[in-house]
C-alpha cells in the first residue's frame, strides 16, 4: 500500500475524522484540498458552532430515573446530531470520548445526565486534557456510573479511581493497588443530590489526607490527582495511541511516540493531537478500521441523505450491538474484527436496507441505478480503485436500485474505512 | 487437536451417583492433596437420570459420520456472570467474621438455605430452586476460584479467564475449535448475549446471537449476501468469510427456532436477555440437529458496587431459575447424560462491604458444575481469617474448572491449556 493522493486523501479524511459527506459536498471538499479540510474541521469556529448546535430540548429530559421516553429521545436526538453534523470532527471526537470515558444510560438511568455528559464532551473534547480529565471525573453521569458519588472518605469506592488509571489515562502496568487506593480516597467528596443537577464538594464525606499517589506526594484531592496523573510520562503515550488507534487503525509504536511528544510540547491540547494524527495518517499507507455500526450507519446516512425513523434505528443498532449511550461495559466497545459477528452483520445488514429505503441523494440513487460500479463507489466516498471483483459481484446479484444500495452500504469496502 | 477420551471411557462411571473417581486415559491423577468435596450424603438412586445406560455405548470416539459431532456427542455450556459475582452472599459461610465485616450485607442465617452435608455455607435463598440438584449429586459448587495471584480488574480479570492466563493466546474454547479438523457448523460455537471471547479461537469465530428475535434476514435476500464470496488473512477477507457463515448460521437459526416472537421492545439493557432467555435459547440450540455444542450464554449486572441486596437476589434468580429449566429441557430432549453446564465470573467481591450497599472487586470466587456427569459436592475454601489483601484467598484456579470441562470433552486439556491443573475432580 502506498500513501494516498490528493482526493483519496480528502476521502480518507472525512470518513475518519468526520462521518463522510454527501456526494456534492465532497467534490467541492476535494476541490479545497486536504489542508484547508483539516483547517476546517478543527477551526475554533466550527468547535464555537458545534456548541451552539446543540440538539437536546431540556424540557424533554427530566431529572427522572423511571422516565423511559427521555432515553430514547436522549439516542435519537444524538444519532441525528451526528447525521447532520456540520463540525463532523467534533461530533466524530465527541463519539471518542463517549467509547473511552464511558458511563452508560442502563446505570445512569437518567438521560438528562448522559446528555450532560455528551455536551462536556462537545465542548472539551479537543481542548485541553487536564480541563477534560477535571471535568469528566466530576460529570454527574460519571459519578453515578463508576460510584464516586456514594464514596465517602470513611467508606471510599474504588471503582472510579480504578478504571480512571486504568482505561481513561495510564493503562494497566502504570499503577499500582496502593495508587487505586489513595486516589479513591482523594475523590471523595464528590456527589449530587436526587434530582440529578448539582453537583458539589461536601467536605465533610471527604478524606483530606496527603498521600503518595503514582509517586507525588501530597496529593488528596482532585486538583492534585488531576496534576499527579498529567505529570505521568506514560499519558501522553496512552492518550496518543488512542487517538491513534481510533482515527487511524494505527499503534505503532514509534508513530505513537512522536505524536506523544508533539502532544506533550503543545501543552496537552487534544485538537493539536488530533491535527497531528490526521496529518501523519494522510502521508502514510491507510491502516484499515472496521467502523463499528453506530459510526457506519451515521456515514451511510449522511452519504445518502436517508432520514431514519428513531425506533427503527435504535432497535437495529441495539440488535447490531452498538446503541449509543449504552456501552457494553466500562471498557466501551470491542471493535475490530469482532464487529463481523453474525449477530452483529444480519443487524446491520436489515439497517442497511432500511437507509437505502430511505436514500434521497439522487446521485447516489442514480449510481446505484446503474451499472458503473466504480461510480457508484465514488459517490459513496470510497477511495479510488472502489470494489474488489467479489463486491462486484454482490453487486450486480442484486437488483439496480435500492437493493442494490443495500449491499453497497455492507461491502466490505464500506464497512472497512 | 483430536479428542483423546472417548464417551464409552466415561459411560458407566456415572452409574451409582457415587464418586468413584475414575482416571481418565491420559494418566491424570486423582486429586488427593485439594479441597476435598464434601460428598453430599449417600445419592438416593431414584434421583438419578432415569435410564442408565444399559445398553453398550454407540457414540463412537471419533466424530460421528452421521451426525457430524465432535466430542462423542458431548456438548459444553458456560454461563458467564459479568460484572464480578459476589461469592460470599451467593454462598453465605457460617461464619461471624462474614456478618462483622458486612453489618447491612450479610444474609441472616435464618434466610440461607441449607445444604445437606454441608455445614460451613449455605445458599442464597434466590438459588433454593438448585436444592434438587444438589441433593441428586449433580451439582459442584466451587468457593473461592480465581488466579493465585489476582488482578482486580474486571479486563484484566476476564481476559485471564477467557484465555486460561495465556495472554498472547485466543480463548481457551477457541483454541479447541481452532484445533478441529475442518471447520464446524456455523453453530458449533453459539454465544447468546454479550459476546464470548472464550469461544473467539485464532482461525474460527463464533457465531454471536444478542437477542433471538432480530437473527434474521429483513427485506435482504441472502443470496446477494453469499455473493461477497469468502475470503481470509485480511479483514476485507475475514468479512466475507463471516457473511458466507451468517448467511448459512440465520438458515439453521431459523429451522431451530421456528421464532415469531421477535423481541420489538426497545428496552436498553434494562430489557436485556437474561439468563434464563439465554438458557431457554441454548436448550433448544443443543437439542437441534445443527450441530451445536459449546454455547456461551452470558448476562452482566453482576458489577454490584451499589445496592447489592436487591439487585443480586434478582440476579441469583434469575440464573437459578435458568439452570433449573434448562437441565429438565435436556432431561425431555435425552441429552441429561451429554451436557455438562459450567457458571464463572472474573471475580468474588471485597470481604467487607462499601458504603454505598454493596462491595467493590475482589479476589476468590464462584463458580458450579451441573451435570448428570459431575460429582456433586463443595469444593474449595474460605477462611475469612485468612485474607489476600481484604479478598477471599483463592483456593482453585480456573485452570482446574477447565481442564474438568476439556475432559469432559475429550480434549486434551494438557494440549490445550499448557498443562493440566487436576487439583480438583469434578467429574466422575
Amino acid at each position: 500500500m502506498e500513501a494516498m493522493d490528493e482526493r483519496d486523501s480528502v476521502k480518507w479524511l472525512h470518513r475518519r475524522a468526520g462521518f463522510g459527506l454527501p456526494p456534492a459536498q465532497m467534490r467541492a471538499s476535494i476541490e479545497r484540498g486536504f489542508a484547508a479540510e483539516l483547517d476546517g474541521l478543527l477551526s475554533s469556529v466550527a468547535v464555537a458552532d458545534a456548541v451552539a448546535a446543540d440538539p437536546w430540548d431540556d424540557e424533554s429530559l427530566p431529572y427522572d430515573p423511571m422516565d423511559a421516553p427521555s432515553r430514547r429521545y436522549a439516542i435519537a436526538s444524538w444519532i441525528a446530531l451526528m447525521v447532520n453534523s456540520e463540525q463532523p470532527l467534533v461530533d466524530r471526537l465527541t463519539w471518542l470520548w463517549h467509547g473511552h470515558f464511558v458511563s452508560a444510560l442502563d446505570k445512569v438511568r437518567v438521560a438528562r445526565l448522559m446528555v450532560d455528559q455528551i455536551r462536556l464532551f462537545r465542548n472539551a473534547g479537543l481542548g485541553e486534557l487536564s480541563a477534560l480529565l477535571r471535568a469528566v471525573t466530576i460529570d454527574a453521569a460519571m459519578l453515578a456510573y463508576l460510584d464516586l458519588r456514594t464514596s465517602t472518605g470513611a467508606t471510599p469506592n474504588e471503582n472510579y479511581a480504578r478504571e480512571f488509571l486504568e482505561l481513561f489515562t495510564l493503562g494497566e502496568g502504570n499503577y499500582t493497588e496502593a495508587d487505586v487506593q489513595a486516589g479513591a480516597l482523594a475523590l471523595t467528596g464528590w456527589t449530587f443530590g436526587r434530582g440529578g443537577g448539582g453537583v458539589a464538594f461536601r467536605a465533610g464525606r471527604h478524606d483530606d489526607t496527603a498521600r503518595t499517589y503514582l509517586g507525588v506526594d501530597g496529593v488528596h484531592d482532585l486538583d492534585t490527582v488531576i496534576d499527579a496523573v498529567m505529570a505521568q510520562p506514560a499519558l501522553p503515550l496512552f492518550i496518543a495511541a488512542t487517538i491513534s488507534q481510533e482515527l487511524l487503525g494505527d499503534r505503532d509504536p514509534d508513530l505513537v511516540a512522536e505524536l506523544a511528544r508533539g502532544f506533550e510540547a503543545s501543552g496537552f491540547v487534544v485538537g493539536d493531537l488530533v491535527r497531528a494524527a490526521l496529518t501523519a495518517g494522510a502521508d502514510r499507507a491507510p491502516s484499515p478500521v472496521v467502523l463499528g455500526p453506530l459510526p457506519w450507519l451515521v456515514v451511510a446516512a449522511r452519504v445518502s441523505a436517508a432520514a431514519i425513523a428513531p425506533r427503527e434505528s435504535q432497535l437495529l443498532l441495539q440488535a447490531a450491538g452498538q446503541l449509543p449511550m449504552l456501552p457494553p461495559n466500562v471498557a466501551g466497545w470491542p471493535g475490530g474484527a469482532t464487529w463481523f459477528n453474525s449477530g452483529s452483520l444480519v443487524a446491520r445488514t436489515n439497517l442497511a436496507a432500511v437507509v437505502a429505503a430511505n436514500a434521497t441523494d439522487e446521485d447516489v440513487l442514480a449510481a446505484a441505478d446503474g451499472g458503473d460500479h466504480d461510480a457508484l463507489a465514488d459517490v459513496l466516498g470510497l477511495p479510488d480503485g472502489g470494489f474488489e471483483d467479489q463486491s462486484r459481484a454482490a453487486l450486480r446479484a442484486a437488483p439496480a436500485g435500492r437493493d442494490r444500495l443495500a449491499v453497497a452500504l455492507v461491502s466490505p469496502e464500506f464497512m472497512i474505512a | 487437536m483430536r479428542p483423546t477420551f472417548d464417551r464409552r471411557q466415561f459411560i458407566g462411571l456415572s452409574v451409582g451417583g457415587v464418586a468413584t473417581v475414575a482416571v481418565a486415559a491420559s494418566g491424570c491423577s486423582t486429586a488427593t492433596g485439594a479441597p476435598t468435596a464434601t460428598t453430599p450424603m449417600t445419592v438416593p438412586t431414584t434421583l438419578l437420570p432415569a435410564t442408565p445406560p444399559t445398553t453398550p455405548p454407540t457414540t463412537p470416539s471419533v466424530p460421528n459420520a452421521l451426525s457430524g459431532l465432535q466430542f462423542g456427542g458431548r456438548r459444553l455450556v458456560v454461563v458467564q456472570l459479568n460484572g464480578g459475582n459476589d461469592l460470599l452472599n451467593t454462598l453465605p459461610p457460617a461464619s461471624g467474621r462474614y456478618h462483622d465485616l458486612r453489618p447491612t450485607l450479610a444474609l441472616a442465617d435464618d434466610e440461607v438455605v441449607p445444604l445437606s452435608g454441608v455445614d460451613d455455607a449455605g445458599l442464597h435463598p434466590s438459588l433454593a430452586p438448585l436444592v434438587g440438584a444438589w441433593d441428586s449429586g449433580q451439582l459442584a459448587l466451587i468457593r473461592g476460584i480465581g488466579f493465585e495471584v489476582p488482578n482486580r480488574s474486571h479486563f484484566v480479570s476476564m481476559d485471564r479467564w477467557w484465555r486460561a492466563d495465556e495472554s498472547s493466546k485466543p480463548g481457551w474454547l477457541g483454541r479447541v475449535v481452532d484445533g478441529l479438523g475442518e471447520e464446524p457448523s456455523p453453530l458449533f460455537g453459539t454465544a447468546l448475549g454479550s459476546g464470548a471471547p472464550l469461544l473467539n479461537g485464532a482461525m474460527r469465530q463464533p457465531t454471536v446471537i444478542g437477542s433471538p428475535g432480530s437473527f434474521r434476514w429483513v427485506d435482504i435476500d441472502p443470496e446477494w449476501i453469499s455473493a461477497f464470496g469468502d475470503g481470509s488473512g485480511d479483514l476485507a477477507g475475514l468479512a466475507r468469510h463471516a457473511f458466507l457463515r451468517t448467511v448459512q448460521a440465520v438458515d439453521d437459526f431459523a429451522e431451530i427456532t421456528d421464532s415469531e416472537s421477535t423481541s420489538d421492545e426497545l428496552a436498553g439493557r434494562e430489557g436485556q436477555a437474561s439468563i434464563a432467555d439465554g438458557l431457554a435459547t441454548a436448550a433448544q440450540l443443543l437439542a437441534s440437529d445443527a450441530g451445536v455444542q459449546l454455547v456461551v450464554v452470558s448476562a452482566s449486572g453482576f458489577d454490584t458496587h451499589a445496592n447489592q441486596l436487591p439487585v443480586h437476589a434478582n440476579l441469583l434468580s434469575d440464573v437459578a431459575n435458568g439452570l433449573v429449566s434448562f437441565m429438565a429441557a435436556m432431561e425431555t430432549a435425552g441429552l441429561a447424560d451429554d451436557v455438562l453446564l459450567v457458571v464463572t465470573s472474573e471475580f468474588g467481591r471485597r470481604v467487607a462491604e462499601n458504603g454505598s450497599g454493596g462491595c467493590d472487586h475482589g479476589a476468590g470466587g464462584f463458580s458450579l458444575a451441573l451435570g448428570a456427569g459431575v460429582q456433586g459436592g463443595m469444593y474449595g475454601e474460605v477462611d475469612l481469617d485468612d485474607l489476600l489483601d481484604d479478598d477471599v484467598r483463592p483456593t482453585v484456579a480456573p485452570q482446574a474448572l477447565f481442564t474438568n470441562c476439556l475432559d469432559w470433552l475429550g480434549v486434551d486439556a494438557a494440549a490445550t491449556l499448557g498443562e493440566r491443573d487436576d487439583s480438583v475432580k469434578l467429574l466422575h
